[in-house]
């Protein structure tokens, strides 16, 4: 009986840590697809209602994805601190994402908002082609890998129930 | 006459944010005197504050650098140059409290058009002075048969025309000193009448004042006309041939206009050709000449009578 429920517990377990690990990579995917949407709906926003930055941040934070980055950056923005310093603070919620990805998002806040309105549509674009070509990658890469984690933690898991039993 | 009462509309604030931090002590004392009109930046040189009668140069605060210029644009422009470009193609931006920023720089031209205004050398910072009242002693001469009689307000730049505009508006708009309230429409063309933000005036131009702001006069009026229906339009600084036609137009379509120009002459004015063509047709305007000595202003019609007492 003790050895039938040891080997339930370890399959549980192998289980568990291959739907952790899943969720691990799908976070940074979501991550992805959320400031993808975001920056879609800014670039709207932008070509149709010239919405100043602050105006953006204020309705992401509303209706947005990544509703905690815009309200970190509205709140940073509204209290007159520059794009630069408000970036820098709320870029420490957006978590999970890899260091080019980063990057390009990084380039495209710290100029954010120089330019007129052809400049920044033209930025819009480049920032999320970027981005699209990230997640189309990382789609690809994402459903051989959870089916790799997910076969391998359910047979792991098989295997070590059966050696207790 | 009437002497001049300067509105309290706590514009310090919005200045303070988009000055130099360095320079925000210093230009707050003086804003706390009576007369600043303007405050002025250029890149390289000190910044001067401009009052009614004379100027003050901060040289000992040293002389505003390029950077600093840089940030006092992205603070105009709340951090989105685009969103302001329409106004900085005008060379102005409004900011809350009908703050009116004028900007001189590189303008990219298209087309014989302005497309931007590019690497910025020189801000003026205008202080609103919403006057309310200035224009309620003079609102009877602007009556004509129970109706607003369309009128050309002229003078010298400086002299007070947009600030008397906007109380006329006011006083037109809200039925004071006139037989009843109008339907009034304010053509603002520089958003300098109603200092709008958002499509929303910030200066007081009155209940019944429906207003179109930061489009050519010629665009501004037909549609006002069409979509608001107005009894008086008021606009500002006429310039242009299609000005000319567009309130021809309106006073054809029998809504009164109050217009202002720049002009020392009212003889110059009486003979251009537009004015000519609409005698002709029988819609004479009236013409007026608005004068200013220190806070008191005044205005003088063709024959050379001044209205509402003497200078």
């Amino acid at each position: 009986m003790w050895k039938l429920i040891a080997g339930v517990f370890l399959f549980l377990i192998s289980y568990g840590i291959g739907w952790l690990m899943c969720g691990r990579l799908s976070y940074e995917f979501n991550m992805l697809s959320g400031i993808s949407a975001d920056l879609k709906t800014m670039h709207s926003a932008v070509k149709y209602e010239r919405k100043s930055l602050l105006e953006l941040t204020t309705m992401l934070a509303d209706r947005g994805e990544l509703t905690e980055f815009w309200h970190e950056m509205s709140i940073r923005l509204e209290a007159d601190c520059g794009v630069m310093a408000a970036w820098g603070f709320a870029s420490k919620l957006l978590k999970g994402l890899n260091e080019k990805d980063m990057d390009t998002i990084d380039a495209f806040f710290m100029n954010f908002g120089k330019g007129g309105a052809e400049t920044e549509l033209g930025r819009f674009e480049l920032v999320l082609e970027s981005i699209g070509e990230s997640q189309g990658k990382l789609k690809a890469e994402y459903s051989d890998r959870i089916k790799l984690i997910k076969t391998l933690s359910v047979l792991s898991g098989i295997a070590f129930a059966l050696l207790i039993l | 006459m009437y002497g001049l009462k300067r509105a309290e509309n706590g514009t310090a604030e919005y200045i303070m944010r988009v000055i130099p931090h360095r320079l925000c002590e210093i230009i707050d004392r003086y804003m706390q005197m009576p007369g600043l009109e303007e405050i002025r930046f250029r890149v390289n040189r000190p910044a001067q504050l401009q009052f009614q009668n004379k100027d003050v140069i901060l040289s000992q605060y040293g002389a505003i650098t390029p950077d600093e210029i840089i940030a006092m644009l992205h603070a105009v422009c709340m951090n989105s140059v685009y969103a302001v470009q329409n106004e900085l193609r005008m060379g102005f931006v409004t900011l809350p409290g009908g703050i009116r920023i004028g900007l001189s720089g590189k303008p990219i031209m298209f087309s014989n058009e302005i497309k931007n205004l590019t690497s910025i050398q020189s801000f003026n910072i205008r202080i609103p002075h919403e006057i309310k009242g200035c224009a309620e002693p003079f609102v009877n001469t602007f009556i004509d048969k129970d109706l607003p009689a369309s009128s050309i307000i002229a003078s010298r730049p400086g002299v007070g025309k947009t600030t008397f505009l906007r109380d006329l508006a006011r006083c037109f708009s809200n039925g004071i000193g006139t037989p009843r309230a109008y339907k009034t429409a304010l053509a603002d063309e520089r958003n300098e009448l109603s200092g709008s933000v958002d499509a929303v005036p910030m200066l007081d131009v009155g209940m019944r004042t429906d207003v179109m702001s930061l489009i050519p006069k010629s665009i501004a009026m037909p549609m006002l006309i069409r979509s608001m229906s107005p009894e008086l339009m008021i606009t500002d600084e006429l310039m242009t041939e299609a000005d000319f036609n567009a309130v021809s137009d309106a006073v054809g379509r029998g809504i009164s206009v109050i217009a202002s120009i720049h002009s020392g002459d009212l003889t110059a004015i009486r003979n251009m050709k537009w004015i000519k063509a609409m005698d002709e047709r029988g819609s004479r305007i009236k013409l007026f000449m608005l004068t200013r000595a220190f806070d008191r202003i005044g205005l003088i019609d063709e024959e050379g009578s001044i209205i509402c007492g003497s200078l």
